[in-house]
């Protein structure tokens, strides 16, 4: 198990202003005081927006950046201070099309880091037979990387982290940026790391499907601090978003629709105030039929219809606010 | 041992692999030298030779720019490579991949400068041994000197591409090395003009230069010498440099790690 | 004219922020080594043993003063063809290009623009080479002197002519670095730089004759040098008139024609 308590992390900028001037010294805190855990066989799932901190979380654990203060084990060696013992069990994977050598092939790329971890011959040739059956690319393997697409870069991207067959395995937003097919097969091969072969999974993301979908803990970062944690279920709870059906009409804003809208479903109707034709129900399913059967009672066409997911941004928004009203 | 031969081995292969379809290294590492070559050899020919260091005519010129050339250029592509390797490579993250996994740093280094010396060096060497043949430098009867100074230039300018390469690690922008170390090192270490001559401070920052004792001991052992100069003062001189940049790498890629542990910098996004 | 202003203002601006002075510093340093070179050889090496010949070939001239002349007006050609050459693929680069081609800006302006903008980073480094050079005791004094600067100012449209060509040769081939460096490397061997092309073989002379540094860098010598009088040397003239005008008609013609092809791939 990594074990990291109360860890942060502050980097210091040191800028200079004009050539003569003294550099003015600037701290930026970017995690502050986090502990968690990522056990074996599970996968820990580290939720945040853009600039939450979680990159800088990852690293750290990852023991690529030390903390600035805290602790961090792994099977109760001290990491920061043993990060090169440490690096033989670890690997991470980012989002993305970096971290490969993109005139060298699949094939090579993979024996070059293979060679870095201190495998070689035949062990290293089947441990690749493998991976990149796994990933995918068994066909695509002496065809240079900067040819591939950049789902088949990703999946080259997990090969390499798995190049080293790691216990843990740390993966900055695997997903990023990839198609619906491709996403689900790279999540269903999380899945598989973490249970079949018991390796321990920290995962950030910030989308709120793929947390709930893989993670077995979730935590939540924002602004580098941890602000919820728990299972998954924990944490659905604490989340309480419902999806909103929202509605496109024609309706002119002087109609009298609206009115009968507003006076049914005080609660559950809410009109944009920059689309005066449209709205958004709040609710479940029955709300919702009722809303759209009292639009048909009054003939209103209705030009489109969609349901919109919670983005983590608001969820977020509503735990904070949640949180300090809790407080005061 | 052997994890450390297998990184080192690692880099050289990468480094082929990496750089086969570039073009570029055919005109950077061949064609600009020899006319940089031919330059100075006209830059010569205002001159009646005085027969200084036993030059006395156009041929024994050529030798003597030869032997000069060939140790500058391996010098000079360490220089050139590890400061386009270590942009390409933090650029495309494999800067940060590569001090991920627990690989010997120190092998990294030297994997890098040796693969670049292999596959970049080669043609303009060929250049320089054909010019060395044809002044009648190298013959027949002293062909057995050829190996014994390729390893010692091979040697030489690996721990060099090794050190530059740590240094290269610690700045984003390295593109000074290339201004600091082109022209002087180009003037004082004796690849053009011949260091006894210079001026006692010119002859006091050539010693700077592992270049310089390269080179001199090359040229001694070619014949292409003062009389009565030793082997056994730039011998020492050769030692003493190549242990401190090994000692300098050393210090460099421990400090480095560290200093990019507490700020992240390795990383280019 | 406003668009030569406007192109001079912008090219400033971003050379300002963006590439301070790497670029300025490097030529000034290539400037000085072609200068210190010959000084150690002449200097220190050969203690000044010049030949025979060179007193034959270049006029019984000062071997310092006749490098530095050289050497200076060699940092002048790459600056111009490198600031003028990269002009294009720059905008390509940045993605500006498009802009360019569908403004109604006259390409004349716009390289006008960017000569104007450059020439006076051209000169500092021209300027700094040749103090350098008057420090290691070459006598520069005659500079200052009309025919001095009308060499010099003929010199940079000859320049700038070939840089239109050049620039045309780097859109097309999408590379600045392999094509500047070989064009330059090149020039320091076949111009006559800092040794008298007589040495060279035949054909090479004949070749040195297609580059506007040949006989550019021989007006400005038997300007400053020999102090001739720019009316006997008419045939150099001609020559540099004659080579600028080719490389302006051919480099606007490609133009022309990559501007086209150009606008097909971008909007095709």
């Amino acid at each position: 198990m990594i074990q990291a308590a109360h860890l942060c992390k502050t980097y210091v900028l040191r800028e200079r202003n004009g050539l003569f001037r003294k550099k003015t010294r600037k701290e930026i805190p970017a995690v502050k005081d986090i502990s968690l855990e990522i056990p074996r066989g599970s996968i820990t799932g580290v939720l945040g927006i853009n600039g939450a901190g979680k990159t800088t979380t990852i690293r750290m654990l990852a023991s690529l950046i030390s903390p600035t203060s805290g602790t961090l084990t792994m099977d109760g060696i001290d990491a920061v201070k043993n990060h090169l013992q440490v690096k033989k069990r670890i690997n991470v994977i980012t989002g993305g099309e970096r971290n490969l050598y993109w005139r060298l092939t699949a094939r090579e790329n993979l024996r070059y880091f293979g060679n870095l971890y201190g495998f070689s011959g035949k062990e290293l040739e089947q441990r690749i037979d493998r991976l990149l059956r796994t990933v995918g690319l068994t066909e695509a393997q002496n065809i240079p990387v900067e040819r591939y697409s950049k789902g088949m870069k990703q999946r080259l991207q997990i090969a390499r982290g798995l190049i080293n067959d790691p216990e843990y395995l740390f993966l900055d937003e695997p997903t990023l940026g990839l198609d619906i097919l491709i996403a689900r097969e790279i999540r269903e091969l999380i899945r598989q790391l973490a249970k079949e072969q018991n390796k321990g999974v920290l995962l950030t993301t910030h989308y709120i499907r793929e947390a709930e979908e893989l993670c077995d803990s979730i935590y939540l970062l924002e602004k580098g601090e941890i602000i919820a944690q728990g299972t998954k279920e924990e944490l659905a709870e604490l989340f309480q978003y419902k999806p909103r059906l929202a509605v496109q009409t024609d309706l002119p804003a002087d109609s009298p629709v609206w009115e009968a809208l507003r006076q049914r479903f005080p609660d559950h109707v809410q009109v944009s105030p920059d689309q005066p034709s449209a709205f958004q129900v709040e609710g479940n399913a029955q709300v919702w039929s009722q809303v759209l059967n009292l639009l048909l009672e009054h003939q209103v066409p209705v030009e489109k219809l969609n349901i919109q997911e919670a983005n983590l941004e608001e969820v977020l928004t509503g735990i904070l606010r949640r949180s300090r009203e809790g407080k005061a | 041992m052997r994890k450390i031969l297998l990184v080192l081995k690692a880099e050289v292969v990468k480094q082929k692999q990496h750089d086969y379809h570039s073009y570029f290294v055919y005109f950077s590492l061949l064609l600009w030298p020899i006319l940089g070559f031919l330059e100075v050899y006209f830059t010569y020919q205002p001159f009646t030779f005085t027969g200084y260091l036993g030059i006395t005519d156009s041929r024994d010129l050529l030798a003597f720019l030869g032997t000069g050339y060939m140790a500058y250029t391996c010098f000079w592509s360490m220089v050139q490579n590890a400061w386009s390797m270590s942009w390409q490579e933090r650029e495309g993250g494999t800067l940060e991949v590569a001090f991920l996994t627990p690989a010997n740093r120190l092998a990294m280094m030297y994997g890098k400068a040796l693969g670049a010396l292999i596959q970049e060096v080669w043609m303009f060497c060929c250049f320089c041994l054909f010019v060395l043949f044809y002044t009648d430098t190298l013959r027949w009867d002293n062909l057995f000197l050829l190996p014994v100074f390729l390893v010692l230039l091979l040697v030489a300018s690996t721990l060099w591409g090794g050190m530059l390469s740590a240094l290269c690690l610690y700045s984003r922008d390295s593109s000074m090395i290339m201004d600091i170390f082109e022209t002087p090192m180009n003037l004082f270490t004796g690849t053009r003009i011949p260091v006894s001559c210079f001026p006692t401070w010119a002859k006091l920052l050539s010693l700077v230069f592992p270049l310089t004792y390269c080179l001199q001991i090359i040229r001694l052992v070619l014949g292409i010498a003062e009389p009565g100069q030793r082997l056994l003062p730039s011998l020492l001189g050769l030692l003493l440099c190549m242990g401190i940049m090994v000692a300098v790498t050393a210090w460099v890629t421990i400090r480095v790690e560290k200093h990019n542990r507490e700020t992240g910098e390795l990383n280019f996004y | 004219m406003l668009i030569a202003w406007s192109t001079y203002q912008r090219i400033r601006i971003g050379i300002l922020r963006a590439v301070p002075w790497s670029f300025v510093v490097s030529r000034v340093l290539t400037g000085v080594t072609q200068i210190v070179f010959p000084y150690f050889i002449y200097r220190y090496f050969m203690a000044g043993s010049l030949s025979v010949e060179f007193a034959q070939y270049t006029g019984s001239a000062d071997y310092m003063t006749y490098i530095v002349l050289g050497s200076a007006l060699n940092v002048l050609a790459v600056s111009t063809l490198m600031n003028i050459g990269r002009a294009l693929i720059t905008e390509l680069r940045e993605g500006t290009l498009e802009m360019l081609l569908l403004a109604p800006a006259s390409r004349t302006a716009y390289f006008a623009g960017c000569l104007w903008e450059q020439t006076l980073r051209a000169l500092l480094e021209f300027g700094a080479t040749l103090l350098v050079g008057a420090l290691l005791g070459a006598n520069l004094w005659p500079i200052f002197s009309l025919r001095a600067l009308l060499a010099i100012t003929l010199a940079i449209f000859s320049f700038f002519c070939m840089g239109i060509l050049l620039s045309g040769v780097m859109l097309r081939t999408r590379d600045t670095y392999v094509t500047q460096n070989t064009l330059f490397f090149l020039m320091n061997v076949v111009c006559g730089i800092t040794f008298p092309l007589q040495y060279l073989p035949g054909w090479v002379q004949h070749l040195a004759q297609l580059f506007p540094l040949t006989p550019a860098v021989a007006l400005f010598r038997s300007a400053v040098i020999q102090q001739e009088p720019l009316a006997g040397q008419l045939d150099l003239i001609g020559q540099i008139l004659l080579l600028s005008a080719l490389y302006l008609l051919a480099g606007a013609l490609w133009n022309k024609k990559l501007e086209r092809n150009l606008m097909e791939s971008i909007f095709g």
